[in-house]
């Protein structure tokens, strides 16, 4: 409810539209309930009495009402309209910036569905209360009031008809809603969950595929998709009561009228258009009772909605910008770590446990070691993915919590592990970076990730469609695509996250030529599992669970530490004899 | 970016189409919806009752008496009856009048509700049962977020449609004819005279529902491009921040937030105009009735029209624009829906590329596992052949390895094994009996494979390596992971095997979640397996050991391994070196080296980038 009425702020910068729409609403629920009473004037001073100039007068004047009340109908709905439009603009904007800029460990949290769903229906339902709800029940508390006020006018004893009415009508809603709400809330679940298992399906359609999972699925998937029949037929087994219910009382009350009133036109206390107008006033006072039974139900949906929005757009991101940070100048090229303690969450195991290293201006830093030892970690630090607590991480000296944010990430390239391109054409996930590249630019950038040639061998080049998440794309295709997308950001760092595990050894030799190359002065960092990958790097550093167990070249490395040696000879050792005894052979022959 | 094809919205094309389709949907319920019909009638009948029933309270009891009472009338209470008397017995009638509808009305909509959701039940059931039967070209054409939302939207519009939406209708248009007959049947001079404002309202309706439903239809397109810009911006989220995109994306975001905004409240703004016109109309229409009315009392002796029918007509002609105001807007939905029901049927239309042939035989119990690739030819496009000409003999428990450039068709080759795909020309047969031939769940439950892009569900660690094999036991599963070395990093979690995967598996090293597919082939114990880049990430140290883990597992089974680190696939018993979709050498490791060919360079290449920047490193080998 707090955060309900906080959604209200939204409205601020649209208050002449809602004051104009709340304005014209009250001006037409005045012209309605003019109507019942000219009804009854037409009766009275001219049917009964045989005045036909009274009856064309009123009738005239009820036209009259009619087009006034419609003017600010129109008013009213054009008004709100925009009111609540802007505020569905406005907050999913909010919504949308702050995901934008909540950093990667809330993202590691939540499911794109669940966000998705926060920018979309729980905006809409939060805009139709804010926008309209809100006037809607003023109206309605207005419309109640006025007509009470006009049925105790006509006849005092009748009116009390309305004041038994009104109450039992709310009573039986709040009982209604009541039983309802918490199934509502059950479907709308079930709902989700139908579409969890759904999109499983989709995003997991090959796995099911080769495990034949197809029957265990769809038993999962009758599973809830019974439930939610059940939840379905037990809401409307309410619903089915509720409805003719309230309009149950609504007749009764009618009844109630025409007998009661029935009887004192007979004793001759009330005229006969009195007690039509009174039958008209009682459906006028019986909907905004409706409708303020809608509203409160809409209200508590409403206001579970901005509970989900506001938590949404209070969450804190854990990387933010100081007040005071400044840009970072063209960098050079050095990067420290200074005794950099990481966990990804409070009080988990520490992933990075009191790393210090340094890289100077056109270095390359190779990054090797087991699996899970942290060497992305590593990484997702530098462009300040994560923030560290303890320790720090500097590039030119600058700590990098102390400058902007876009500062920083622009001018460093970045091929993070999983590779993943947007559905578009090959040019455009190139040029996502720098979406307004030149085409040589693009291409030269594809050539050096050794792209050029395959993309070529396509009938559309580089407009070829990758599909979503580049399905249309071989694994290695996918990752020289991500190379050049970084490599077009021209920038000062370069970090490859084992960017080249899908590439063949010599396609992957070639890119590192011409890396070698596009690189030279600048700083690079390459995680990755093939010793022949790092020969050539300037230091490297082998880690083990989070601590680093060696650093320095291939060859200081192959003597000193343990570790390095296992995984150097995992790979290449047995084979150097091999090979010599090939080369013998072929020497041989030759 | 823009993607091609994004939620389009669009009128049905073909509605008796639709409506054949749907009768076997409701077939089955036959008896309950003539039920439903029974009760719609009586219902109706007794709704239109009680406006008769007031009018004919007030001219003959509240008014003064001065027309002659109804034959039922006065055989009910006597000619002679008090004005008191007869006004408490019409209103005992017109209270049992409501009693009974409001019975029916219960009941009604029951019943409708229940065929309802059945009948929504059994569409969601065969979706799915469609998708699964769906082959791979098909996910690799369509976008997952698009036919999501896609489905879920239609099936919540038919939802709508079909249960109460329908029943409404049906209602509204008796509701409509009933008025109709009892105005006339009433006073025919007051009726006609109210039905002559009935061709400007239906216009009016006709007109603006049309715009408004156009206008709608814009603003359900613009929100399909908001999600889609959302469900793009929001999985891509971690590439838009590295690479500083954030304002770009916000901007583009705004673009499409604003036309959303505007065709709102267009379209809305469209919608305020319709409703106080019909209102006005309606309006003009009780002013009609009143002013007509009083004119034929008043202007005629006898009077032609008595003040109890005058009000009875004001309360048929507000129920009559109601529903005309229903319709048209029921008929928005009605369209929305059968446009719905229409992709829905195209859905389950789509023929898979790849079927079970009828009479397919099954796979002996246990099989030996040899494989035959003869001639096969494939290509995911026209025109853009991927595999050509490939032929290969795989005896049972031979370890195969595929090596080649990037994008040379192994992941392909694979993926025609497990019949992801078929094969344009050319056979593969698994102990000589072509994998056409066998249902796709034989085939694939005797193949396990571990693919290129690691899915794993979000759920624990536990359940997605059960998911190989679903009746294992806790025991089992670990026993899996131990094989594939996953054990250890496993137990190392907080929470062990009960850890939640995130997303994709967001919280898990790269490696680590090949590991965990890895344990689920493991637990699945298939006669053959395929590994497809299934170690990548894994670090060559942990690699060897879950290879050497493998190695015993496989003895006695075939494999396929696709790997770039030649230590991956140095001991195969046949390597084939596929290049441009061809095979371009094939032996063992030994002999392709001494053939000094394409393996030969591929192999050579990862020494020859030491040899180039360093001395020969003899002197650096440990123990030399
Ligand atoms: N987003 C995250 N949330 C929580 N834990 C994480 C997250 N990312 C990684 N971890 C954990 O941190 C540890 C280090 O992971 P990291 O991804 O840095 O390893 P890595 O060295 O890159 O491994 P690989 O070679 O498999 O890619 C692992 O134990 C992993 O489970
Ligand atoms: N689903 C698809 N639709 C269309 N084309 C595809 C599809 N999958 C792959 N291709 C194309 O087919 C060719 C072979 O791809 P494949 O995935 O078999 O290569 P690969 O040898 O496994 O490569 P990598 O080692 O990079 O994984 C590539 O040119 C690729 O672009
Ligand atoms: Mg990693």
């Amino acid at each position: 409810m707090k955060q309900l009425l906080r959604s209200f702020r939204y409205l601020k910068s649209y208050w002449y539209l809602a004051i104009g729409s709340l304005f014209s609403i009250l001006l037409a629920t005045g012209a309605m309930l003019l109507i019942p009473r000219l009804q009854q004037l037409i009766i009275d001073e001219g049917i009964v009495v045989g005045n036909i100039s009274a009856v064309v007068s009123f009738t005239m004047a009820m036209i009259g009402v009619a087009l006034t009340r419609a003017l600010f109908q129109f008013g009213q709905g054009a008004l709100a309209a925009r009111a609540a439009q802007g505020v569905a603009y406005d907050m999913r904007n909010d919504v949308y910036d702050r995901i934008q800029s909540l950093s990667f460990s809330y993202h590691d949290q939540v499911h794109t569905g669940q966000l998705l769903t926060r920018a979309t229906s729980d905006v809409e339902r939060v805009q139709r209360f804010v926008g309209r709800g809100a006037i809607m029940l003023l109206s309605a508390v207005f419309m109640i009031g006025g007509s009470v006020a006009l049925l105790f006018s006509i006849n005092a004893q009748l009116a009390r008809v309305m004041l038994v009415m009104v109450p039992v009508t709310l009573v039986l809603f709040a009982i209604f809603a009541r039983a309802a709400l918490p199934l509502f809330r059950a479907v709308q679940q079930k709902l989700d969950d139908l579409n969890t298992v759904l999109q499983e399906n989709f995003a997991g359609i090959r796995v099911i595929k080769s495990f034949v999972r197809e029957a265990h699925e769809a038993k999962r998937y009758e599973t809830v998709n019974l439930e939610f029949y059940d939840l379905n037929i037990r809401v409307n087994n309410i619903l089915s009561l509720a409805f003719p219910t309230i309009f149950g009382v609504l007749n009764i009350a009618t009844l109630a009228i025409y007998w009661m009133g029935g009887m004192q036109v007979i004793e001759g206390t009330l005229s006969l258009g009195e007690l039509v107008a009174f039958a008209g006033y009682l459906l006028m006072a019986f909907f905004p009772v409706l409708m303020i039974g809608f509203i409160v139900t809409m209200l508590s949906s409403a206001s579970a909605s901005a509970v989900r929005i506001f938590e949404l757009l209070d969450a804190q991101s854990e990387v933010v910008e100081q007040p005071n940070a400044i840009a970072l100048p063209p960098v050079k090229g050095h990067i420290a770590f200074e005794n950099v303690t990481f966990r990804y969450y409070e009080g988990g195991e520490p992933v990075l446990d009191e790393v210090s290293f340094g890289v100077e201006p056109g270095q390359t830093l190779a990054l090797l070691g087991t699996t899970g030892s942290g060497k992305s970690t590593i990484i997702n630090l530098i462009p300040r993915f994560y923030d560290v607590r303890e320790g720090c991480v500097r590039v030119d000296g600058y700590d990098i919590r102390e400058v902007t944010l876009e500062s920083l990430r622009s001018q460093i390239g970045i091929v993070l592990q999983e590779t993943n391109l947007f559905d578009g054409t090959i040019r455009d996930n190139i040029a996502f970076g720098h979406p307004h590249a030149k085409d040589d630019e693009i291409e030269r950038v594809a050539r050096a990730a050794e792209a050029h040639d395959f993309i070529m061998r396509f009938p559309n080049g580089y407009e070829t469609h990758v599909g979503e998440r580049g399905v249309n794309l071989s694994g290695g295709q996918k990752q020289r695509i991500a190379i050049a997308r970084a490599l077009l950001l021209d920038p000062a760092i370069l970090i490859l996250d084992d960017a080249t595990s899908s590439v063949d050894l010599s396609t992957e030799y070639r890119i590192q030529r011409a890396l070698a190359n596009l690189m030279k002065g600048r700083t690079s960092i390459v995680v990755a599992q093939r010793v022949a990958t790092v020969l050539n790097a300037d230091q490297i550093l082998v880690l083990d669970q989070g601590r680093i167990l060696g650093r320095g070249t291939h060859e200081e490395l192959i003597r000193t530490n343990e570790l390095y040696a296992e995984i150097y000879s995992s790979q290449l050792q047995d084979d150097r004899h091999l090979m010599q005894k090939v080369e013998t052979a072929g020497e041989v022959t030759q | 970016m823009r993607r091609p094809g994004a939620l389009e919205v669009r009128k049905p094309r073909d509605t008796g189409n639709v409506v054949r389709r749907l009768y076997p949907y409701f077939a089955p319920f036959k008896r309950r919806l003539v039920g439903v019909g029974v009760f719609l009638v009586l219902s109706t009948l007794v709704d239109l009752a009680a406006p008769y029933l007031i009018g004919v309270a007030i001219d003959q009891f509240i008014a003064r008496p001065d027309s002659p009472m109804p034959v039922w009338l006065s055989w009910l209470i006597g000619p002679d009856a008090t004005r008191a008397a007869g006004l408490s017995t019409v209103m005992v009638i017109l209270g049992a009048s409501y009693a009974l509808a409001w019975g029916l009305n219960v009941i009604q909509f029951r019943l409708m509700v229940r065929v309802s959701q059945r009948v929504l039940l059994t569409m969601r059931t065969q979706i799915l049962d469609q998708l699964h039967k769906l082959s791979l070209d098909f996910f690799d054409q369509h976008q997952a977020g698009d036919l999501m939302s896609r489905l879920t939207n239609d099936t919540e519009v038919i939802n709508d449609m079909f249960g109460p939406g329908l029943m409404r209708i049906l209602r509204m248009g008796l509701t409509l004819i009933g008025i109709l007959f009892a105005m006339v049947a009433l006073n025919w001079r007051l009726a006609l005279a109210s039905f002559s404002i009935l061709p400007l309202i239906l216009g009016a309706t006709i007109y603006f529902s049309r715009r408004v439903r156009q206008a709608f239809r814009e603003t359900r397109k613009t929100i399909g491009d908001v999600s889609a810009e959302l469900q793009e911006n929001i999985s891509g989220i971690r590439e838009v921040q590295a690479f500083a995109r954030e304002d770009e994306t916000i901007s583009e975001f705004r673009a499409v937030n604003l036309r959303n905004r505007d065709a709102s409240v267009t379209a809305e703004t469209l919608s305020a105009v319709f409703m106080p016109v019909l209102d006005v109309m309606s309006t003009v229409a009780a002013a009609v009735v009143i002013g007509f009315g009083g004119y034929l009392v008043l202007g005629f002796t006898p009077p032609l029209v008595t003040v109890g029918i005058i009000v009875a007509f004001l309360n048929y002609v507000r129920r009559f624009y109601d529903p005309i105001r229903e319709m048209a807007n029921l008929y928005g939905q009605m369209q929305s829906a059968i446009a719905g029901a229409e992709r829905i049927f195209e859905l389950l239309d789509t023929e898979q590329s790849v079927k079970d042939e009828p009479e397919a035989g099954c796979f002996a119990e246990r099989i030996e596992g040899q494989i035959v690739y003869e001639d096969v030819s494939f290509a995911y496009k026209e025109d853009e052949p991927v595999l050509d000409n490939i032929s290969v003999v795989i005896e049972p428990g031979q370890m195969i390895a595929l090596v080649g450039p990037t994008g040379a068709g192994k992941t392909t080759f694979v993926n025609l094994l497990l019949r992801f795909y078929d094969v344009e020309s050319g056979s593969i047969k698994i102990d000589g009996c072509d994998v056409r031939s066998v249902p796709q769940a034989n085939l694939r439950e005797v193949i396990g494979m571990v693919p290129q892009d690691t899915y794993l569900f979000s759920s624990t660690i536990m359940e997605n390596i059960r998911y190989g094999r679903l009746d294992a036991t806790d025991e089992e599963v670990i026993e899996a992971a131990q094989v594939a070395n996953a054990d250890e990093f496993i137990q190392r979690l907080s929470e062990g095997y009960q850890t939640q995967v995130g997303e994709r598996g967001s919280n898990l090293s790269q490696g680590h979640r090949q590991m965990i597919a890895i344990s689920r082939a493991i637990l699945n114990s298939p006669k053959i397996l395929v590994l497809d880049e299934a170690t990548s990430s894994v670090d060559t140290r942990t690699e060897l050991l879950i290879q050497e883990a493998l190695d015993k597992l496989m003895a006695d089974r075939t494999s396929v391994v696709i790997a770039h680190r030649l230590s991956t696939i140095r001991k195969a018993d046949q390597i084939l070196v596929i290049q441009d979709g061809r095979i371009a050498e094939r032996g063992t490791h030994t002999e392709l080296l001494a053939q000094q060919g394409a393996y030969y360079e591929l192999y050579m290449s990862q020494f020859r980038r030491q040899e180039e920047i360093y001395e020969p490193m003899e002197a650096a080998e440990p123990g030399s």
